[in-house]
């Protein structure tokens, strides 16, 4: 196993994300923190070196140095980074069907949760936009989450692709476990709640600020 | 039924399907301006409670059931089944005094749901009477969905029911129709809260279409209702 360094804030759920994902597929990291709130740090220099967009978080310690990325950025690509350094071959499933609602998953968390995480960040940190269609679109999607979650429910499955949990549950965990941040509450999503229960029985799981780890 | 009652709603009222609230874990609900916390214990006994800590007003929906009793997330002080106080964190060798408590409320489950009243009885029809429902064993649950159109235009998409719990026959997407039980309760402004049972001991097939039903029949009444809107 390379010596990874995940470069970290510990209040933002795509830090998180990737967090949880090194703590449930059981990949060792060292955490660098970065001051987002109140220093910038993500505009600084030497970050912008390593993630030119400023982007959080970022991993280094996978590329070879002959390489030319300067560090894998953004959720997603840090949790494939993941899957793809495990151990344990069942993050890295290839069945066909499996692989495209995996993807499906994790896109629609890079895309339908975007006014979610947008949502909760204003909440949190301060920030201008239209909060009210941030908070629509965040209700929208947390919708179809849940009409997808009671189907599984009925067939039996209790994830949101495949027969155990995958990437697709850990990217969207998150959203979904600190939108009371953002002021959605979790009452009008029992089959989300029950998934949530779930998550935080596996082994190896990790809290943040605005979960906890018990309920 | 007004859309937001300001009063006590009188009667037994539906909260939730039974299979949405496991063991030793706690939802919030809402009849009227009554905030209520409802959980289950560890021996599958459902209790209902006040939505508010006396300590520091947080709401216990948001805390957790720890040894049979509502922990508040805030502070740690639990409630047991009759709203007492037994524990407080802070002071883990004090005896709470009586006065302590948070008010309960009566709690039942039937047919599939959860059922609770706030109108300060506890005696009177259970809520099967008051409903004209079937016994319990004769539906099967199928989920809880939120429509945002108010009772009254989710009745009239219904056929027209007056009251709210209907019994209707469904067109499937596929296969034969589906006989529906359909428990609907107003849930704050402009928005319907429905409980779909099926009829009898139904399969999984069967659910997936009534899921399926109760998509499609939510997402035509929010259209038709914003068609209205715009019109008017």
């Amino acid at each position: 196993m390379p010596d990874l360094i995940l470069f970290d804030d510990e209040l933002d759920e795509n830090c998180y994300r990737a967090r949880l994902a090194a703590a449930l597929l059981n990949i060792p990291v060292r955490l660098h923190a970065v001051n987002v709130v109140p220093g910038s740090e993500q505009n600084s220099p030497w970050f912008r070196a390593l993630s030119p967009t400023g982007r959080l978080p970022a991993l280094t310690g996978v590329t070879g140095p002959a390489d030319s990325l300067p560090a894998i950025c953004g959720a997603n690509a840090i949790m494939r980074t993941f899957s793809a350094l495990t151990p344990d071959p069942a993050w890295r499933p290839e069945t066909p069907p499996l692989v495209a609602s995996i993807a499906h998953w994790m896109d629609f968390t890079a895309s339908s949760l975007a006014p979610a995480i947008q949502l909760r960040r204003i909440a949190m940190f301060g920030g201008k936009a239209d909060t009210r269609t941030l908070l629509e679109a965040s209700h929208d999607a947390f919708r179809i989450m849940e009409d997808h979650m009671i189907l599984r429910r009925i067939s039996g499955q209790q994830w949101f692709a495949g027969e155990s949990v995958t990437l697709a549950d850990i990217a969207l965990f998150p959203t979904f476990a600190l939108s009371r941040d953002a002021g959605i509450g979790h009452d009008p999503y029992p089959a989300l709640r029950r998934w949530m229960r779930n998550m935080k029985t596996l082994p190896g799981f990790i809290a943040m600020p605005g979960i906890p780890d018990y309920g | 039924m007004q859309e937001t009652d300001i009063g006590t709603i009188p009667g037994w009222q539906p909260l939730m399907l039974s299979l949405d609230l496991p063991s030793a874990t706690v939802s919030g609900a809402q009849i009227g301006e009554q905030k209520l916390a409802v959980w289950r214990d560890s021996k599958g006994q459902v209790h209902v409670s006040d939505d508010r800590c006396p300590h520091r007003g947080m709401r216990l929906s948001l805390g957790f059931v720890r040894e049979d009793m509502l922990a508040c997330l805030y502070h740690g002080w639990r409630f047991d089944e009759g709203g007492h106080c037994r524990v407080i964190p802070a002071h883990p060798d004090i005896r709470p005094a009586s006065t302590i408590c948070v008010p309960v409320f009566p709690a039942r489950e039937h047919a599939g749901l959860i059922w609770t009243r706030v109108d300060g009885a506890d005696t009177g029809d259970p809520p099967e009477t008051e409903w004209n429902l079937p016994e319990t064993e004769h539906v099967t649950p199928v989920r809880t969905i939120m429509i945002n159109v108010p009772l009254a235009t989710v009745m009239t998409q219904l056929g027209g029911a007056s009251g709210t719990c209907v019994r209707i026959s469904a067109a499937a997407r596929k296969g034969p129709p589906l006989s529906l039980l359909i428990v609907a309760r107003p849930a704050g402004h402009a928005r319907t809260q429905l409980h779909l049972l099926l009829e009898g001991k139904a399969p999984q097939t069967l659910c997936k279409q009534a899921a399926f039903w109760a998509m499609d029949f939510r997402d035509a009444t929010e259209r038709e209702y914003a068609g209205d809107g715009s019109d008017a």
